[in-house]
């Protein structure tokens, strides 16, 4: 019984994980940016749709259906305005150091991060504010199984929208296109292919689905502050890093791994030591799991090994 | 202004080696025109700069009388100018069919909302996309492997795949740098083919070719570079016959057949000796 409650604890924040390692593992894939930046889509995601729905809702102590499609639309148009913060990030910071030494970009990123944390600090302030139960927290029975439907809620919309991201770059001339960059940059460019508005799309949806990732973790955990997307950030690039950064899969395989070892190390680690390793280990287990696998699959588990004669190798036309 | 490309006064410095100067050179349409040279002659170089990979030191580059210098290299496409690499390089983990759907230049970003959102839409521009590539990949008889990725095709039909990717934007400049390297001669001579067929009234095509056999047996105009300047142009008779070219490439004259087993054999790298007191035209 126990067993399956933690599974499914597991999944509902593998599943956030995922969706935050997606933004990470596209842009990675296009431009070899680690954009640091992107944990505070996540954080800025919360913090919009909390805007936004306390806007609809008001002081109403019941809500009409009207409102409930209100906090669906703030939660839709909170996201999609993560996107366009996204894309202006990308507009203004990284193209103008694209083509300079790795470095730069990443520096640029790191910044970004520190400037949107501040801004928020600055403006709400740094206290930790109560999040609204969207979901609400009644149990569902599964088969004797009571799940909460925030859980269903978290798990059900991510792997939909990871399907239909799948499907997008799959299938989609702009997917097409989106991979073709992420194969070889510069030979997209030189045939011909217009690399600025596949790398803008990336960045929209990946905003996008890191602001959805904020907006579910903040209502699971009833809480958001600005600070929020450091730790979390760091374990979707985590995820990312793990599933094999750059593939759209693995980000997802990453984020769901990460989230059933962090959350069986979590329930295990006190039994099996006696009480002597408590439940705050388990970040200790995520990462040390991570550095086992970068070990002995540098390439994490789904992706591409580097520098072996790929096409991105090879330096002349 | 009839369809032309034009090279004005074009130079390329790399440091303070100059890889091009000086050049003016004219691709007429309807024909093949060779480009010809010994190694490091700027014969590359002169397709980078034409297809935007880097700027240019000096002088400028007209399609139909547009200046089209310094362009980036996705303006340049859609304006037209197309070209294959002198190092192979394909997606290696699309297929054939995506190879081609991501050259088409139509307005399609308006599109991307309805392909999205709208599953009946995207499934009809699919299938149309597709019949467009087949269409395309079939010219090189692609088209029964279409659903393969690039990293499983034998060499040969990897050079012809790069070619159909070059057409596929419908160009009006197509630049083919070796297409024939590291075929075998049936290959070559089946290249030849369809090179030979894709002539057509408003298409110029630029061969740049170490093969002199093939560059002889194509081409209807042959520009001949010799250190980043231009040494000789002709037809391929006059080519054949012209004593500075010769010089340039052996030192000695009445030497075509050791000109051609050496220039085919690209790894032997021929030492050429460089014509002293060559003329320039």
């Amino acid at each position: 019984m126990e067993l399956i409650q933690q599974t499914v604890n597991a999944l509902s924040i593998g599943a956030i994980y995922a969706l935050i390692a997606l933004g990470y593992t596209m842009v990675y894939g296009v431009l070899k940016l680690l954009n640091f930046a992107h944990g505070e889509m996540f954080m800025l995601g919360a913090f919009f749709s909390y805007w936004l729905i306390a806007q609809v809702v008001g002081s109403s102590e019941t809500l009409s259906f009207l409102q409930f499609v209100g906090i669906g639309l703030s939660i839709l148009f909170s996201c999609l305005l993560v996107g366009l913060v996204a894309m202006l990030l990308e507009r203004i910071v990284y193209r103008p150091l694209r083509g300079k030494p790795r470095l730069s970009p990443l520096l640029g990123a790191l910044g970004m991060s520190i400037v949107l944390q501040n801004v928020v600090q600055i403006s709400v302030g740094p206290g930790i504010f109560a999040y609204p139960t969207l979901f609400g927290s009644t149990r569902i029975e599964i088969g004797g199984i009571g799940i909460n439907r925030t859980a269903i809620v978290i798990i059900g919309l991510s792997v939909a929208l990871m399907a239909a991201l799948q499907v997008f770059l799959q299938r989609s001339r702009t997917g097409v296109r989106i991979r073709a960059l992420a194969e070889d940059h510069e030979i997209a460019r030189l045939i011909g292919i217009e690399i600025n508005k596949p790398i803008a799309a990336i960045f929209f949806i990946g905003g996008a689905l890191g602001a959805l990732g904020g907006v579910l973790y903040a209502a699971n955990y009833g809480v958001m502050q600005f600070s929020m997307g450091t730790i979390v950030g760091l374990k979707a690039f985590t995820a990312a890093v793990l599933g094999g950064i750059g593939s759209v899969p693995g980000a997802v395989l990453g984020g769901f791994l990460l989230g059933l070892l962090e959350t069986f190390a979590a329930g295990l680690l006190p039994k099996l030591t006696g009480g002597l390793i408590g439940t705050e280990y388990r970040d200790v287990v995520a990462f040390a799991v991570l550095i086992v696998v970068l070990i002995f699959r540098p390439s994490g588990l789904l992706g591409r090994p580097e520098g072996t004669g790929e096409a991105s190798d090879k330096k002349d036309f | 202004m009839a369809l032309v490309l034009q090279f004005r006064n074009v130079s390329k410095k790399f440091g303070a080696l100059a890889a091009i100067s000086d050049l003016n050179v004219d691709f007429k349409p309807g024909i093949i025109t060779s480009v010809i040279g010994p190694n490091g002659a700027g014969k590359s170089t002169a397709i980078n700069l034409a297809g935007g990979a880097y700027p240019l030191s000096g002088g400028a580059i007209f399609l139909d009388g547009r200046d089209i210098t310094g362009l980036p290299p996705y303006k340049l496409a859609q304006s037209g100018v197309s070209r294959t690499f002198q190092n192979l390089r394909l997606f290696e983990d699309m297929t054939l069919i995506e190879h081609i759907e991501v050259c088409e230049l139509t307005r399609t970003f308006r599109q991307v909302p309805l392909e999205v959102f709208w599953p009946p839409a995207a499934r009809r521009m699919a299938v149309e996309r597709e019949k467009r590539a087949m269409a395309v990949l079939d010219k090189f008889d692609l088209a029964g492997i279409g659903h393969v990725r690039a990293r499983d095709l034998p060499y040969g039909h990897r050079k012809l795949l790069e070619i159909a990717r070059a057409i596929a934007v419908r160009p009006r400049v197509l630049f083919l740098d070796e297409p024939a390297a590291g075929l075998n001669f049936k290959e070559t001579r089946a290249l030849g083919e369809r090179l030979l067929a894709l002539r057509s009234p408003d298409l110029i095509i630029v061969l740049i070719e170490h093969d002199m056999d093939m560059v002889m047996r194509l081409s209807d105009e042959i520009y001949v570079l010799h250190q980043g300047r231009l040494l000789a142009h002709g037809t391929p008779d006059q080519i054949k016959g012209n004593t500075d070219v010769q010089t340039a490439y052996l030192g000695s004259p009445n030497d075509h057949q050791a000109l051609q087993a050496a220039a085919r054999t690209r790894e032997s790298r021929v030492r050429i000796r460089t014509g002293e007191g060559v003329t320039w035209h």
